[in-house]
């Protein structure tokens, strides 16, 4: 059986933390921005921008990035 | 009285989107092509292989499209069994490599010439319909201002936004999403009549790697992996693969990208909307190649553009036409290769050995992938025998 992590009321899931993009290793692709699928990112050209309030540290995104350059950084909670 | 600015709104300008802006501004309508990047054609998503024959039924072909025409393709298993394929069997993607900046271009200057106004370094942002039409919300280079108009076409890529705001269901979960990285490579040797594909776990879990030539020693060599096939990402495997066979290659660009293979979807159409290209998920779940799907669906839909403007109608119901044409051409195809996809996903590197000797000694310039696909079966019954409604 797949464990599933537990989901807060919010839809969030109980890890803390954030997404960040290293700038230095995104191609501006867009693989990032077709699997989220709570429209929390959009790319500006050269930019992806990420909505923190409706991220949900799913990890499609960081799973999809064909370079590699999306982590989820811990944060206080 | 309904004020429009334009009859149709195309966001994207690759070639579906500016396939479909040539195609509606020559029939007459009026028609806006916006483009988010700064430039038409950069940076490229691709592997740039189209047939001839589609490049071919579109358009009269310039040379400075084309960096390379091939004549077929060699496939490679894990333990390096060849088989050699004619560009017409190998289908879609082999024929022409194109230089895409210079291609899309041109066809961005068709749509033009036509009669298409074009804006680049403009984002569209938003979407609303009013009475009998659509608001569109751009920015461009910091100004906002929106545009209203009878239909949009959205061919604005993998990660399409016009499709989420008109309410298609174009979802990519994490399993239908290539995830893919190529290199533009110079300085090494390969046969440049052929483009070359090689499949197995060992090389690209759930994908494959590609060598497409650009010239006589200069090629994109690429991956694409399934997210959920691997942790490494692709740039690890192609990284591996080129220290391997091309040690002595230099890198003169880097291209990333996500191809959606999902297979069709039930509908690329709603009110006032119509999708293209990887934004309706019309790339090749096999092969991955999407650029032909696109220029026949941009065509499509700008032909429907037309007929809707005529009717004065752009009901979900009347736009369903487009689905039908581009279910009629290509639909069929995406569903087969969808399933042939899957199957492929289940076998092993010794497996694909297996099927690629049941075959090796057949002359595949007389055979058609059809005919190739029926004797792999009659070889290999019990391992495909699931496909044989596909072909048989």
């Amino acid at each position: 059986m797949i464990a599933l992590p537990e989901q807060k009321k919010d839809g969030k899931n109980n890890e803390t933390g954030k997404i960040v993009i290293d700038r230095y290793k995104c191609a501006y692709c867009a693989a990032c921005i077709a699997v989220c699928k709570y429209d929390a990112n959009v790319l500006i050209e050269t930019f992806v921008y990420i909505d923190e309030e409706k991220c949900t540290l799913c990890k499609a995104c960081v799973r999809a990035c064909p370079m590699q350059a999306i982590e989820i950084i811990e944060t206080e909670s | 009285m309904q004020d429009y600015d334009y009859d149709v709104i195309i966001v994207g300008a690759g070639p579906g989107g500016s396939m479909a802006a040539k195609t509606a501004a020559e029939a007459g309508l009026d028609v806006l092509l916006i483009e988010k990047r700064q430039e038409i054609g950069a940076p490229v998503r691709c592997a740039e292989g189209v047939s001839r024959e589609v490049l071919e039924e579109f358009f009269e072909i310039e040379k400075s499209w084309i960096a390379k025409e091939v004549v077929g393709a060699i496939i490679y298993s894990p333990d390096g069994t060849q088989i050699k394929m004619t560009a017409k069997m190998a289908g879609n993607e082999v024929g022409f490599v194109l230089e895409r900046k210079i291609f899309d271009r041109a066809l961005a200057r068709m749509a033009a010439r036509a009669g298409a106004d074009v804006l680049v370094k403009t984002t569209a942002t938003s979407m609303k319909r009013s009475e009998n039409g659509v608001e569109v919300e751009l920015r461009r280079m910091g100004e906002r201002f929106s545009m209203k108009s009878k239909l949009v076409i959205g061919a604005d890529g993998v990660e399409s936004r016009v499709g989420k705001w008109a309410g298609i269901d174009t979802t990519v979960k994490i399993g239908e999403i290539e995830s893919c990285v190529q290199y533009l490579m110079t300085g090494i040797e390969f046969d440049a009549d052929y483009t070359h594909f090689w499949l197995g776990n060992r090389y690209a879990p759930g994908g494959y790697i590609w060598l497409f030539p650009k010239g006589e020693n200069t090629a994109n060599v690429g991956i694409g992996v399934l997210p959920t096939k691997t942790k490494k990402g692709p740039k690890s495997h192609l990284d591996k693969f080129i220290e391997e066979r091309y040690p002595e290659g230099e890198i003169i660009e880097v291209v990333a990208g996500g191809v959606p293979v999902t297979g069709p979807i039930e509908t690329a159409v709603a009110d006032n909307v119509m999708l293209v290209g990887d934004a309706a998920r019309h790339a090749d779940p096999m092969t991955g190649g999407g650029i032909a799907n696109a220029i026949k669906g941009g065509y499509f839909a700008g032909k429907v553009a037309k007929e809707a403007i005529d009717a004065n109608d752009f009901s979900k119901e009347f736009l369903r036409r487009y689905d039908e044409m581009w279910k009629n051409d290509f639909g069929e195809t995406l569903r087969r290769n969808k399933i042939i996809q899957k199957k492929m996903l289940k076998m092993d590197d010794e497996t694909i050995n297996k099927l690629m000797k049941s075959i090796s000694g057949y002359d595949l310039e007389q055979i058609s992938f059809r005919r190739l696909m029926i004797e792999m079966i009659k070889k290999n019954p019990r391992l495909l025998w699931d496909l044989r409604d596909l072909f048989f």
